[in-house]
Order: C-alpha cells, then structure tokens, then sequence
C-alpha cells in the first residue's frame, strides 16, 4: 500500500500539473487561429541584414519563420517554451516531498516503523512519481493532435508523441533531482529552489556551453529539425535521472531520524 | 468485584496487597473454601495492573496454602478451612492490637505517631530478623 | 497463553538488550554507554527526565538511527539492514506525539498498516474498533488527541506483535483515557504473549503495570531492576536526637543522600537498609523510623544534579 499512500501525497499536484499543461497546449492550439491571421502582415515585414545579424534580430527572424507554419508554430510555442518551461517547474514540484518532509510533520517515525527497507520507500516515491511525470508529459502532448483539426489543422500523432517522450525524459531529470534535494532538506521550498534555480542556471550556460542544452533535447529540436529523435540526450538524462534517484536512496540509507 | 484497586504507590508490592485483600475476603466469609477465584487475565484487566503480578500472588497464596491451583481449571480457595482458625486468631491478634493502640493514645502518643512506629517494627523483623535493642 | 499462575515468560533470552551503546547527535551526546536487558513477557517501564535518551533508545532500537558505538540487539538481532526489517514486523511502536497521515482517514489507515504485517488480528481491530469508539471515515486530521492516540494504540495492538514499544502512551490524555489505554495494554500482554516496553513519566501508572523498571540519566542506566525488589530494597530512615544529630559517616553500601538537619538525620538507603539500620542504631537516637520509598523518590533520587 505504499503505493497508494504516495499517490495520496502527490495527487493533487499531479492532477493541477496535468490539467495546466494540458489547457495551455490545448490553449496553444487555439492560438493559432490569432496567429494565422497575423501571418499576411509577417509576410510585409522585412528586418534589415544588419539587424538581422545581431542575436536578438536572428531570434526575432526565426521566431518569425517558425510562425508561418502550424507545425513550426506549435513547436515554438507549445513545446519549445510553455510544456518545457512548466513541465520542469511541475516535475520539480512533484519530486519534493517525501520521508525527510515527513519528519517535519512528525509521521516519518511511524513510516520509519514499519517492516520496509528505506529503499523501498524510495523506490515506490520514484515509481508514482515518474509514472505521473510520463502522464504529465504526453497527455498535454496528445491534445494537440485531437485538437488540431478543430482549427483546420493536423498535427502527427507520432510527431506529439515523440516530442512527449522527449519532455518526459528530461522532466524526469528534474524531478530525480527535486528528489535527491529532498532527501538533504526538511522543507520543502529549499530542494524547490534550488532545483529551480539549477534548471535556470543551465538554460544561461547552455547559451555559452552547447553541451549543456538540455532544454533543446526536452523540446525535441533535433526531432523537429531531422525528424529524429535526440537520441545521445534521451539517454543522457536517463543515466543522469538514475544516479539522483539512486544517490537519494543512498543518502536516505544513511540519515538518523 | 470484591477486589480493589491496590495503591501502587503506597511502598507496599501490589502482589503483597493482592494477597492480603483475598485473605480478608477469605476471613469475612467473601470468598467461601472451594470457591473459585477469577482468573488472572480479566482480573488484571478488571484492576488494570500487570497479569504478571496477579499470577506471583496466586503462587504466594498457594505457596501457603490459602488457594490451589487445578490445571487447566483455575484458582480455588481452599478446602482446609484454615479460614475458621484465621478467622479467630485473627480477631484474637485484633483484640491485641486495640489494646495496645489505646494505652499509647492513653500516653499521649498521636495516631501518626503510633503508625510510624509499628512499620519501623514491621520493617526491622522483615529484614533483621534479630532481637532489636534499644 | 496464561495458565493460572505461570510466570508470562516467552523465552529467556532478553528481548531488549544494549551494550556500552553510546550515540552522538551533530555533537550531543543522547547516550553515554546505556546498558539495558529488558526480560521477555515483561512490561518495562523506562524512566528518565526529559532529554535523558529515552526517545533516542527506542529509535536505535527500531533501526531508525544507528549507534555511534556500542552494541544493541532486539530478540537477539541487529536493529539494521534485513534484520531490522524482521524485528520491525514483529514491533509495534508508538510514537511520543502519535502522528500519523493527516490526510488519510481512520479506515484507510487501518488498511494500509494491516497490509504490512502478515500476523494482523482482525479480531482485535474489530474489538477495538468498537471500544475505542474510532469513526472508520473520519480524517486523522479532524482527530482529538486522545482519539489519535487511541487510534496508534490500535494500530499497534493488532500487528500480532512480539514486542510492543510504547513512548509516553498516555501523554496529554485526561485520567480516565488513560486508564482505557492502559487497560488495553494489561489485557493485551495477558492474551498475547508479547513483551511491553515503555517510557512514561507517569510514576503512578508504572508503578502500576510495570513489573521491571529502568531509570536512564544523561544517556546512562542508573536503576535497572524489577520493581518489588526496588521497593523492598529502598528504605528511609529518619533518626532523631535528643540533642543536635552528631556528624555521621555511614559505611554501609548503598546508602544515598544523608542529609542532617537540627536534630534531625535522614538517610536513604538502596541495599534494603540491613546494615545501615544496624550502623545508625549505633548512633543511639532517641528515635528510629524505618519507612518505604515510593517510586518518585527512588526516581528523584536517582536523576538529582549533583549536590
């Protein structure tokens, strides 16, 4: 049952994560019926080579280009900046919690007291917790194919699928890591902040540091731009998710209560 | 219940104070030879103290003779009628007792005084064991 | 199962027993080289002012600290790893403040502690269920104390525990809850075999249910013994003189505190007093009392700062 009791610890976040994103991509979806008719207007719009050769006129440009389509515009908006900006800030969420907030509440010592390995404990936590960042990250995904065609559009079921995959993956790292943060502190805001603050630390580095984009591979540029999927990345963040996850268990292991 | 609660914290071993209530049921006739006692379990529920200490009385009473124990079947008072002998030599001891209590109220001696002294004699014969000089 | 009589023992080997345990926290010492034995079938009572270690004791015993030094075994076994696992499926705790999940409620509860001990009695929830008069849909949250300590006395009870480890059963509940609990502990330990190990600062109620009794002090045991040879051991003795008590020196062992005021000398004596009677009367009061010590003095006694 300790399934159930970590359901009962995290579900109305995961329910509040799942409904936003899933209004926002569905909200992105009908955004487009705006956008369309901005595009004879995009069209006229001319950016000078100079300006263009600056970075914040290539952005513009690009965000420009990327507009014209459905796709492109879904891509930008719906994948590359809200699911991945709130998919990292809801897994961060629900990977706080756990036994060390519990001792804040007091009922860690009757957790403590039952015939379960601290392993365990963890293991379960991890268990919902990736389970609902995967139903976090597709089923906002999937509301824009089966939306798509009520504004005159399609959108591959296949392409939202992947591009869920890529989100789950790296929300996954970030929720890894809200997790091992949550094993040091006994609040809950401390493992937030600084899970977030990590997640915006790598978005400036990765402008420097290409190695680092870690936020390319959760949009799934690489599967947007080639059609496949980022492959070195997905794994990455796996291997990356294990070892926090697997470093909580450790540090649990070894606390005193 | 013809048992009380025993005072835990009156110095005296509950399992002391067990024996001397079913003693004294026995002597006023509350308890009859060959009557059943309850048994340990209900009875430390009942009393709310440690089963424990109700079987140590029961094994003190039996040891002297007061109950015996059946397997299997329980605790009964037993049939040798020493009740009747307890009973008089009881009341010949309290007859004692009265006497000796009014001629130390008679010299003045309070009642709290008089108490002190008969537990300092009880405890001097329960652990010396010798003649006490003064 | 009790027959009439027979002495509540299970096995002879102690269930509880630490060794030179010693446990330090971020640089406070909790224990000092604490050595315990507490006796199967046994209800023990653990005594000590607050901060003494008691809370400490029980979590290293259930594995949910580990000893900084020092040895300590529950039915034989390690507190860590697998072993622990197994001493925790045959213990039931409860915890000084009695927290459990807020947001679960009372039936949801029961249903998840029950799915972790194979030996539940479904007889007993139903038993207590009723006696304890504990709404099965109602939230922990919306729960009283006294209901919420019930509800962990009821959790603990129905494991088919071997041991039950109990901080401060009775905290913060009005006289006539607790003589409840506590009654629900005696009829417990009569019908279940099991060993009942508790702290308290309830000197009434350990005098009461206990039959062996432990008293630690900054981290170290300072009294162990079964509670009616501590009450036959203890004695005070009041002399009194005709003139001022002279300056005395008792040699006999196991004398404490002798403390001289006026004419008046107490001494308190833990070796059942046989020989410090025999010295004192050597003193020749004019008058010599001899009564017993209740548990609060024996434990006063034994805590007191140094003088």
């Amino acid at each position: 049952m300790l399934w159930h009791k970590a359901w009962l610890e995290t579900r109305w976040r995961f329910i509040s994560a799942v409904l936003i994103l899933t209004v926002m991509a569905g909200g992105n979806v009908y955004g487009w019926l705006a956008t369309r008719a901005l595009l004879p207007q995009l069209n006229t719009t001319t950016i000078s080579p100079a300006a263009e050769a600056t970075g914040l006129g290539s952005v513009i440009r690009e965000a420009v280009e990327l507009n014209k389509t459905f796709r492109g515009y879904i891509w930008y908006q719906a994948f590359r900046q809200n699911l991945t900006q709130m998919g990292v800030l809801f897994a961060v969420v629900l990977g706080c919690g756990g036994l060390v907030t519990e001792s804040t509440q007091g009922s860690a010592l009757f957790t403590l007291s039952l015939p379960i390995t601290r392993r365990r404990l963890v293991g379960t936590r991890a268990g919902v917790g990736l389970a609902q960042c995967f139903a976090m990250a597709i089923v906002p995904s999937l509301v824009i194919p089966i939306l798509s065609p009520a504004v005159g559009e399609r959108f591959g079921l296949v392409d939202a699928l992947a591009h869920g995959l890529c989100i789950f993956f790296v929300g996954a790292v970030f929720f890894s890591l809200a997790s091992f943060l949550s094993t040091l502190f006994g609040d809950i805001w401390r493992p937030m902040l600084i899970a977030i603050s990590i997640a915006c630390a790598l978005a400036f580095a990765s402008l420097v540091i290409p190695q680092l984009r870690i936020f390319s591979v959760m949009s799934g540029e690489t599967y947007f731009k080639t059609g496949s999927l980022p492959w070195a990345g997905l794994l990455t963040s796996a291997v990356i998710a294990t070892a926090l996850l697997y470093s909580a268990a450790e540090t649990l292991e070894r606390r005193d209560f | 219940m013809i048992l009380l609660k025993p005072n835990p914290s009156s110095g005296v071993p509950i399992y002391l104070q067990l024996m001397g209530q079913v003693k004294h049921a026995i002597e006023t006739g509350a308890l009859k030879p060959g009557e059943q006692l309850p048994s340990i379990r209900p009875l430390a529920e009942e009393l709310v103290i440690n089963p424990n200490t109700v079987a140590k009385a029961y094994r003190e009473l039996e040891h002297e003779g007061v109950i015996e124990l059946r397997q299997g079947a329980g605790a009964f008072v037993s049939d040798k009628a020493p009740t009747q002998q307890d009973a008089e030599r009881l009341k010949a001891a309290q007859a004692l007792v009265a006497q000796g209590i009014q001629r130390l109220r008679a010299r003045g001696i309070t009642d709290e005084e008089i108490r002190r002294l008969i537990e300092a004699e009880l405890a001097g014969v329960y652990r010396s064991g010798g003649p006490r000089g003064e | 199962m009790f027959t009439e009589a027979e002495v509540h023992v299970v096995s002879d080997r102690p269930v509880i027993e630490t060794a030179g345990l010693w446990k330090r926290y971020e640089g406070v010492e909790a224990l000092r080289g604490l050595d315990l034995q507490v006796p199967s079938g046994s209800i023990f009572g653990f005594l000590g002012r607050n901060g003494s270690g008691k809370t400490t004791t029980i979590k290293v015993l259930l594995g949910m600290a580990r000893p900084s030094r020092g040895e300590a075994r529950v039915f034989g076994c390690s507190p860590s790893g697998q072993d622990g696992v197994e001493i925790r499926r045959r213990t039931a705790f409860v915890s000084d403040e009695k927290d459990l999940y807020d947001y679960m409620a009372v039936g949801e509860i029961v249903a998840f502690t029950r799915s972790f001990y194979p030996r539940w009695r479904a007889d007993l929830e139903q038993q207590y269920l009723r006696k304890f008069e504990l709404p099965l849909d109602r939230n922990i949250k919306g729960l009283s104390r006294g209901m919420r300590t019930k509800l962990a006395m009821l959790l603990a009870l129905c494991r088919g525990a071997d041991l039950l480890m109990l901080d401060e059963p009775t905290s913060g509940l009005d006289p006539a809850m607790a003589e409840e609990v506590l009654q629900a502990l005696v009829g417990h330990v009569a019908a279940q075999e099991s060993t009942v190990f508790f702290s308290s600062h309830q000197l009434a109620e350990v005098e009461q249910i206990a039959d062996h009794v432990a008293i630690i002090d900054r981290g170290q045991t300072v009294v162990s013994d079964a509670l009616d040879d501590l009450r036959a051991r203890y004695r005070r003795i009041q002399l009194v003189f005709e003139g001022d008590a002279p300056e005395i020196r008792v040699h006999a062992p196991g004398t404490h505190r002798v403390r001289r005021q006026g004419r008046v000398i107490t001494v308190l004596s833990s070796s059942s007093g046989d020989a410090v009677i025999q010295e004192l009367r050597g003193y020749r009061p004019s008058s010599f009392d001899v009564s017993p010590v209740s548990l609060k003095d024996i434990f006063l006694e034994s805590v007191r700062t140094e003088d």
